[in-house]
């Protein structure tokens, strides 16, 4: 069992996106247990990906409190199964909601223990020069140190010039495994999964 | 791995909000290091996740527009890290000349760009210092017989590991055949090549009189042999400063403000004194404080309040100061 984190600032689509890879992974009908930051365990099961979205989905900023835990598996054997832990998006300022507050500190907890980090990064808000915000560079910098396998995943390239973005940074960190996605209309998707496949295995 | 004793109390202090997200991964990052040090008894040294040339150049890559002030950063930083790995295999290292006269009108960011390099230059070990020593034409020419050396000899020692910055450096030439000014660029010249491997001089000034400068002493031009062109700042990049500038001081522009914000520079832009990114502080500054004046009495302001600058912080009160239109006497 590997557990794998994603990582990213909020409002990047990081629930979005573990949904969708969970549905190409096969798994139409998503199992969804939700840790809140109070303590409670949630368990929650949708019927279909789309309903699921309706329900885990939305436009707000901190929609996701706490982490949720999702299963695809992945590879062949039914025991090699990967966890898609979806977490509390991060941001680079202060927080004054205390619950907001308390689940981004699940989200360090788990990033301490994880076996793999998905970094999600909104491609439209990259700056000129290609700087990642100071939590994304931080979270990077974390992982490396803890020598876990890590991706970098370039979401929203259905908005303009992310594309050109995304390719600008595949050139700059030859070293770093960089893919772009839009979980929105499941662009890009394979890459990631077969990524996740190949270390899952 | 560390203990749990360690990383326990920085997730707490975030929890109570003591700190931000950023500061409790860097924390815990240094925890990690600090633990693998024990581990390695202090032999390894973590990869980073980043490679070190864009964390080098990041300061310059942050300025708006000016590509070929950053292509010849690269330029620069290639040859440094190659120079250091030739001497790791015992081949000669050669230390080219890296002096350099900067052309473009004012606020084009000269000065900027030349601190920047200094503190780039440092990080690559080119210079040890990386400080940026100001000067102009009274601090280099003396006012009798025998001072304008001493006095050039002077800046040139209290610059040595750092940048000489010599701002309208054409003033040098301008006194006529028995002006002080030659014997300061004299000097100059030879404290230049004494002090080679590190010093680095940058003159600047306008285009067509930094030319005729250049002219006018034959060998200055070969010593000189890096020239960067400042350009005029294009709308956009003129917005884009802008933008910058006030984010950096925690204010938002809104839309309106931005519209009429582009049709005062466009106004300002043909006026023989344009200044440039100097321009720009100026409006935004003057917005500022027309912010302040809007809101002082205004005591259940908002936090988002505070923040915006709109539209009536450009056009409001001394409007007919700003607007070209409303000062015919002086246009037409």
């Amino acid at each position: 069992m590997i557990d794998c984190l994603m990582l990213g600032q909020t409002n990047v689509g990081k629930t979005l996106l573990s949904l969708q890879l969970s549905k190409h992974a096969g798994n139409t009908s998503p199992f969804v247990v939700q840790q809140l930051p109070t303590g409670e365990i949630r368990e929650r099961f949708f019927v279909s990906t789309k309903e699921a979205i309706k329900t885990l989905v939305s436009d707000r900023r901190s929609t996701t409190l706490g982490l949720q835990t999702l299963g695809a598996s992945v590879g062949t054997l039914l025991s090699s199964r990967l966890l898609l832990r979806d977490s509390t998006g991060l941001c680079s300022q202060a927080v004054e909601d205390k619950m907001v507050r308390l689940g981004m500190a699940r989200t360090l907890e788990a990033l301490v223990k994880t076996d793999m980090v998905l970094l999600v990064v909104d491609g439209s808000r990259i700056q000129a020069g290609y700087l990642l915000d100071e939590v994304d560079e931080w979270a990077l910098r974390f992982a490396a140190m803890r020598k876990i396998q890590r991706a970098v995943v370039v979401n929203k390239l259905d908005l303009p010039g992310v594309k050109r973005m995304s390719d600008g940074l595949k050139k700059l960190w030859r070293h770093e495994q960089i893919f772009a996605t839009s979980a929105l209309h499941e662009q890009g998707l394979g890459p990631v999964f077969q990524f996740l496949q190949r270390k899952g295995e | 791995m560390p203990e749990k004793s360690i990383i326990e109390p920085i997730l707490s202090n975030f929890e109570h909000g003591q700190i931000t997200a950023p500061m409790a991964l860097k924390k815990l990052h240094q925890a990690y290091q600090k633990s693998d040090r024990v581990q390695d008894h202090g032999t390894s040294d973590a990869p980073c996740g980043l490679t070190n040339r864009e964390q080098v150049l990041a300061p310059l890559n942050r300025l708006v527009g000016l590509s070929t002030v950053k292509r010849m950063a690269e330029e620069m930083y290639a040859h440094a890290v190659v120079q250091r790995r030739r001497r790791e295999f015992g081949l000669q290292a050669d230390k080219t000349v890296t002096h350099m006269v900067f052309t473009g009108r004012p606020g084009t960011g000269k000065t900027l760009v030349a601190r920047t390099l200094g503190s780039i230059f440092a990080e690559l070990g080119v210079l040890s210092k990386g400080t940026l020593v100001e000067v102009e034409r009274a601090d280099l020419v003396g006012e009798y017989v025998g001072q304008t050396a001493q006095k050039t000899k002077a800046c040139l020692d209290r610059a040595s590991g750092g940048v000489l910055f010599i701002d309208e450096a054409y003033a040098l030439a301008r006194g006529g055949a028995r002006d002080f000014g030659r014997e300061a660029v004299d000097t100059l010249v030879k404290g230049m090549e004494d002090k080679r491997d590190n010093l680095i001089v940058i003159l600047a000034g306008y285009e067509s009189e930094m030319q005729d400068f250049l002219d006018l002493n034959p060998g200055l031009r070969s010593r000189f042999p890096i020239t960067v062109a400042f350009p005029d700042y294009s709308e956009r990049e003129l917005l884009s400063i802008a933008k910058a500038m006030v984010s950096e001081r925690d204010y938002v522009l809104t839309p309106k403000a931005i519209n009429v914000f582009l049709t005062i520079l466009r106004h300002e832009r043909v006026e023989p004194s344009f200044g440039n990114g100097r321009t720009v502080r100026n409006i935004i500054e003057s917005a500022i404080r027309r912010q302040a004046l809007r809101l002082s009495n205004h005591l259940e302001a908002t936090r988002n309040d505070l923040m915006e600058l709109c539209e009536r912080d450009f056009s409001g009160g001394d409007v007919h100061d700003r607007l070209p239109h409303a000062r015919p006497n002086e246009r037409w």
